[in-house]
C-alpha cells in the first residue's frame, strides 16, 4: 500500500466521521432541546449546541485537508468560514453569558442576533467552499448546508420572539418546528457527507487526470476539447476616457445641447416633456461612455474538438488574436466562458491553472522573435519538460528533444541539438517552435499566424508538418490566420471573424466553394491567385477598411462597407443562424443575397 | 530600346566569414511601360539587386561588377562633378572617364538626383517607413523641395495634394501624422512620395507584404491604374508571385543571388521551365477550383558565403543530374527571355 492510498482512506474514514458527528449532533441537539424546554436553561446549552457544530465542521475540514485545500481558492474559502465560525462561537458565549445578568440582558439579545448574523455569514461560505469542491470533483451536496443555516437562524429568531410572546401554545409550537427541522437537516448533511465519503476518491487520482479522462458528465460530448461560450473582451480607451471629458469637441457638443435644451423647455410649443428632451440631448453626452471601450471579442462561440484544425480568419484588428490568447488564458475575459475538457477556467484556482497551461500550448507568429538568442535549440525545446518538472533527467530530456526535432524534420536531430537560433533558418526555426509546442503532448494549440513571416516556399513544410503533428497526436488545434488560402490547406472548419464577432463559420471547403456571407465573399475573392488570367482586383466587392473596434457600427457591424446593406441592415444586429448543417451565417439577408 | 538595362551585375557583402554573393551575376532589362516581377525566396538578393541599381549599397557590400545603362542617364550630368565622400570610398573616377549611360560610373551628386526623381523607390514596410514626428504632406513635400528647390511652397502643396488624390487618399489626410493613417492608407502615401516627381521608373520593394488581402488588393488596384496612367516602368520585388500574378508583365525568378528564369509572365506561369518555378507555382495554395495537394520545395535556402558548386538549387531540385552539381548552366534561350537549368541546356544541344 502506498503512502497516498493511505491517505486516500484516512480522508475518507474523517469523511466519514464527520458526517457520523454530524448525526451525532443531531442526537445530542434532541437531548439539548429538551433540557431547554423542560429545564427553561437556555444559556450554557447552547454553547455547548455551536462547540459540538463547529467540531463537526472541523472533522469536515480535516478530512478535506489533503487534496481540496491544497487549492488556494478552496482553502481561501474554508479560512474564510471557520473564523466566520469561530466569531459565532465567541458571540454565543458572549451572548448567553449575558443572559444571565438581567441588566446585561438586553445587549445579550442584540449580540444574540449578531451572533445570529454571523452564523449565516459561515454558513454561506461553507457553502460556497462546498460549491467549489463539487466542481474539482466532490460529488457534495452544498445546498443543504445553506437551507440548515437558514433554518437554524430562523428557528432560533422565532424561539427567541416566541418566549417573549409568553404564550405557551405558540412556544411549544415554534420548538416542535425547530426541533424536527434542525434534527431532519443534521441528518441530511450527515447522511449526505457518509454516502459521498467515496467521492473523496477521485481527487487523488490527480489534477492531472481529471483533464485527461473523460469525465462523466461530459460522455456525450466527450470530444470536445475547447468550447468557448459567450466570449466578450472588452479593451478600456484610458485616452479616449480623458478625451470623453475634457476633449473641446465634447464641451462644444455640450454646450450646444444645453442651449437647445433650454430654448426647448422655454419655447411655447412644446410637445415633448421635460424628462424626453433630456434623454434627447443628453443622451449623446452618456451614450460616448459605451465606445470607451475596444470591442475586441464580442459574443463570440464555437467548439474544437479532439483531431480537428479549427481556424479564424479575418483581417487585422478583427480579435483573431485576442481569441486566442483568452484561450490560452493569457488575457482574462470581460465575459463569456471558456471550457477546457468541460473545466470552466472561471472556476479555476492560480494552482489549477498552471496545471491547465501544461495541456495547452502556443506556436507564435514570428520564429525570429520568440526563440531565446542565448538558449540553444536543446535547452529551448527542454524548457517546458524542465519547468514543469516533467522529466529531469538530462540524458531522457536529450533523447525527448531528439526524437521531437525528428518529428517537426529537422534531421539529423543531433546537428541542431547544440546550435543557436542565429544558426537556423526562418523555416527551421519555426519549426523548433514547432517542436517546442508538442513536446509536453499538448491536448489543444493555438498557432496565431504561423507561417506568415516565412516565404511562400518554406510555408508548406511548416504546414504540413503542423497537420501532420495534429493529426498523429490527436490535438486539438486553433489555427489563426488572414490567408483563407492557408487556411483551407490546414482547417477542417473554418470561422470568418469581422469586428470581434463570427460572422460565418462552416466546414473548410463548403464555406470557400459556397460563401453565404458577404464579408466571406469578399475575403475569398481578395485572395491573390497565383494565376495572371484571374482578375481579382476588377471584381472586389467591398470598400474601404476594417473600422474601428471603439466605435462600432450600429446594427450589423459589416453594413457600413456592405454592397447589400439596406436599413434593416443599420438597425437589427444579425445572430448566427443555422444555414446548413454546421454552418452558421450571421446575416439578415443572406436568402436574398445568394438569390441573386 | 530598354529603359534599364542590368548587365552581370555582382554585389556582394564583404563579412568576416568570407563574402556573401549576394547578387552574382543578374543581367535583364526593363522596357519603357513594362512591369518587371522580381520574385525569390527571402535572402536571394531581390532587395539588394535593387538597392545596387539605386546605388544605395553601404558597406561592406560593394558592387563588383556590371553595367546599369540608364536610358536617360545624360539628362542629369553635371558639367563639374564634385567628388563626395561615397565617391572616394567606392573610388568612383568620375572625370577621366569617357561618359556612358552607366549609373556606377557616376557621382554620388549626380546619382543624388537620379534617385527620387528619375528612379524612385517604395519601400518595405509601409508601417515603418515613414518618419512618425512629421506630417505625411510635408515628408512627400520633401522630395519635391530637394529635386525641385525652385518650386514655390504653395505650388509644392498643391502637388502633393493631387498626388494624394490620385492615389486615392483624401486630401484633408495631407496633415495628418503616419500614426492617424491606416495601414493601406500608409502605402498609398509611399507610393505616392514615389510618384510625386514623375519618374521614369518605380522600384516597389514588398509594397503589400505588410496589408491584409482586401486592403492589398485595394492597393494593387491602384498601383496597376497609376502605372497605365503615367506609363511607368516598374520593378516589383516580392515572394508573393500572386501579386506579380496581377500586376506584371514580365517576370523573374531569383533563386540564391542569381536569376534563375527571366522571361513574359503568361508564358512562365502556364509553363514554368525551370524547376526552382515549377516548385514555387505548386507551392501556393489556391482558393479557387478543387483543392488540390501542396507541393513542398523541402530542404532550406543555401548559405550565400558558400553557395553549392555548379547549380545553386541542384540539393533541393527534384530533377537533379550529376553534371548539376559540377557545372553552372548558363542562360538558355526560351521563348521572350531565358532559363539557366542543365535540363533545357541539354536540350539545346541535341538540337
Amino acid at each position: 500500500m502506498t503512502s497516498s492510498e493511505i491517505s486516500d482512506y484516512s480522508s475518507i474514514r474523517l469523511m466519514r466521521m464527520a458526517g457520523f458527528s454530524f448525526l451525532g449532533l443531531a442526537i445530542i441537539f434532541v437531548v439539548l432541546e429538551i433540557i431547554v424546554v423542560f429545564f427553561g436553561e437556555l444559556s450554557y446549552l447552547s454553547i455547548i449546541t455551536s462547540l459540538l457544530l463547529s467540531l463537526s465542521v472541523v472533522i469536515l475540514v480535516l478530512s478535506l485537508r489533503k487534496v481540496a485545500l491544497q487549492t488556494p481558492s478552496i482553502r481561501r474559502n474554508v479560512i474564510i468560514a471557520s473564523s466566520w465560525l469561530i466569531g459565532y462561537i465567541f458571540l454565543t458565549i458572549i451572548s448567553e453569558t449575558f443572559f444571565v445578568f438581567l441588566i446585561l440582558q438586553v445587549a445579550a439579545f442584540v449580540i444574540g442576533l449578531i451572533s445570529m448574523l454571523v452564523r449565516i455569514i459561515s454558513f454561506t461560505q461553507l457553502n460556497n467552499t462546498f460549491k467549489r469542491l463539487s466542481k474539482i470533483g466532490y460529488n457534495l451536496d452544498s445546498q443543504i448546508f445553506l437551507l440548515y443555516g437558514w433554518f437554524a437562524v430562523l428557528s432560533t429568531v422565532a424561539l427567541i420572539v416566541s418566549v417573549y410572546t409568553l404564550n405557551l401554545t405558540v412556544i411549544i409550537a415554534v420548538v416542535i418546528t425547530t426541533v424536527v427541522g434542525e434534527i431532519s437537516l443534521l441528518f441530511a448533511v450527515g447522511y449526505k457527507l457518509i454516502q459521498n465519503s467515496n467521492a473523496i476518491k477521485d481527487i487523488f487520482e490527480g489534477v492531472q487526470k481529471r483533464f485527461l479522462d473523460d469525465r462523466p458528465e461530459l460522455e456525450d460530448h466527450e470530444n470536445i476539447v475547447v468550447e468557448a461560450v459567450n466570449l466578450e473582451k472588452l479593451f478600456p480607451v484610458i485616452s479616449g476616457f480623458f478625451e470623453s471629458i475634457f476633449s473641446i469637441e465634447r464641451i462644444k457638443n455640450t454646450g450646444r445641447a444645453t442651449a437647445k435644451y433650454f430654448s426647448s423647455i422655454f419655447s411655447k410649443e412644446r410637445t415633448k416633456t421635460i424628462k424626453e428632451l433630456t434623454r434627447e440631448y443628453f443622451g449623446k453626452v452618456f451614450e460616448e461612455r459605451e465606445k470607451l471601450f475596444v470591442h475586441a471579442v464580442d459574443d463570440v462561440s464555437f467548439r474544437i474538438h479532439k483531431r480537428e484544425t479549427f481556424g479564424l480568419v479575418g483581417e487585422s484588428g478583427c480579435g483573431k488574436s485576442t481569441t486566442g490568447l483568452l484561450l490560452l488564458y493569457l488575457l482574462e475575459s470581460t465575459g463569456g466562458k471558456i471550457f477546457f475538457k468541460g473545466l470552466d477556467s472561471s472556476e479555476l484556482s492560480v494552482r489549477e491553472l498552471k496545471e491547465v497551461r501544461r495541456y495547452i500550448q502556443i506556436i507564435f507568429q514570428n520564429p525570429y522573435e520568440s526563440l531565446s538568442p542565448r538558449f540553444s535549440i536543446l535547452d529551448i525545446i527542454a524548457e517546458p519538460l524542465r519547468l514543469l518538472n516533467i522529466e529531469t533527467d538530462e540524458a531522457k530530456i536529450e533523447e525527448k528533444v531528439k526524437e521531437e526535432l525528428e518529428s517537426v524534420g529537422l534531421i539529423p536531430a543531433e546537428d541542431f541539438i547544440d546550435r543557436f537560433p542565429h544558426e537556423l533558418s526562418g523555416g527551421q526555426r519555426q519549426r523548433v517552435g514547432v517542436a517546442r509546442a508538442f513536446i509536453l503532448d499538448p491536448e489543444f494549440i493555438v498557432a496565431d499566424e504561423p507561417v506568415s513571416m516565412l516565404d511562400v516556399s518554406i510555408r508548406v513544410g511548416v504546414l504540413k508538418i503542423m497537420r501532420q503533428l495534429t493529426l498523429d497526436r490527436g490535438t486539438a488545434f486553433l489555427f489563426i490566420t488572414h490567408d483563407l488560402a492557408l487556411a483551407r490547406v490546414m482547417c477542417d472548419r473554418i470561422a470568418v471573424m469581422y469586428l470581434g464577432r463570427i460572422v460565418e463559420q462552416g466546414p473548410t471547403e463548403e464555406l470557400i466553394q459556397k460563401p453565404i456571407h458577404p464579408y466571406a465573399k469578399a475575403l475569398i475573392a481578395g485572395v491573390p491567385k497565383p494565376d495572371p488570367d484571374a482578375k481579382r482586383t476588377e471584381e472586389l466587392p467591398i470598400i474601404g477598411e476594417v473600422p474601428s473596434g471603439i466605435d462600432v457600427p450600429a446594427g450589423c457591424r459589416f453594413n457600413p462597407r456592405c454592397p447589400f446593406a439596406i436599413d434593416k441592415c443599420k438597425i437589427y444586429d444579425p445572430k448566427l443562424e443555422e444555414v446548413e448543417e454546421n454552418h452558421l451565417v450571421a446575416c439578415l439577408r443572406y436568402k436574398e443575397i445568394n438569390d441573386m | 530600346m530598354a529603359l534599364l538595362e542590368v548587365k552581370n551585375l555582382k554585389t556582394y557583402f564583404h563579412t568576416r566569414a568570407g563574402s556573401v554573393k549576394a547578387v552574382d551575376n543578374v543581367s535583364f532589362k526593363l522596357g519603357k511601360g513594362e512591369v518587371l516581377g522580381l520574385a525569390g525566396e527571402s535572402g536571394c538578393g531581390k532587395t539588394t539587386t535593387c538597392l545596387s541599381i539605386m546605388q544605395m549599397i553601404d558597406f561592406p557590400g560593394e558592387i563588383m561588377e556590371g553595367q546599369i545603362i540608364y536610358e536617360n542617364a545624360f539628362e542629369v550630368i553635371t558639367e563639374n562633378p564634385s567628388k563626395s565622400f561615397r565617391d572616394r570610398i567606392f573610388n568612383r573616377n568620375v572625370e577621366n572617364k569617357k561618359r556612358t549611360k552607366n549609373l556606377l560610373e557616376f557621382s554620388e551628386a549626380e546619382m543624388r538626383s537620379i534617385r527620387g526623381n528619375h528612379i524612385s523607390m517604395v519601400f518595405q514596410g509601409a508601417m515603418n517607413a515613414l518618419n512618425p514626428v512629421h506630417r505625411v504632406g510635408n515628408q512627400i513635400q520633401e522630395v519635391l523641395n530637394i529635386h525641385e528647390p525652385e518650386l514655390e511652397k504653395d505650388e509644392a502643396w498643391d502637388k502633393v495634394i493631387d498626388i494624394l488624390e490620385t492615389v486615392g487618399i483624401d486630401s484633408v489626410r495631407a496633415r495628418d501624422y503616419p500614426h492617424q493613417l491606416s495601414g493601406g492608407m500608409k502605402q498609398r502615401a509611399l507610393i505616392a512620395m514615389a510618384l510625386v516627381n514623375n519618374p521614369d521608373i518605380v522600384i516597389a520593394d514588398e509594397p503589400v507584404t505588410a496589408l491584409d488581402v482586401i486592403v492589398q488588393a485595394q492597393v494593387l488596384k491602384a498601383t496597376k491604374e497609376l502605372q497605365r496612367k503615367f506609363d511607368l516602368s516598374m520593378i516589383m520585388i516580392t515572394h508573393d508571385l500572386s501579386v506579380i500574378a496581377e500586376v506584371c508583365e514580365t517576370l523573374a525568378i531569383m533563386y540564391a543571388g542569381k536569376l534563375v528564369e527571366y522571361g513574359d509572365l503568361r508564358t512562365l506561369f502556364k509553363e514554368p521551365f525551370h524547376p526552382y518555378t515549377q516548385a514555387l507555382i505548386n507551392a501556393f495554395p489556391s482558393i479557387a477550383g478543387p483543392k488540390k495537394d501542396l507541393y513542398d520545395i523541402g530542404g532550406f535556402p543555401p548559405d550565400l558565403r558558400n553557395p553549392p558548386s555548379g547549380c545553386r538549387f541542384h540539393p533541393r531540385c527534384s530533377k537533379a543530374m550529376p553534371i548539376c552539381s559540377k557545372k553552372e548552366p548558363s542562360n538558355t534561350p526560351i521563348k521572350n527571355g531565358y532559363v539557366a537549368c542543365w535540363l533545357y541546356e541539354e536540350e539545346e544541344k541535341r538540337k
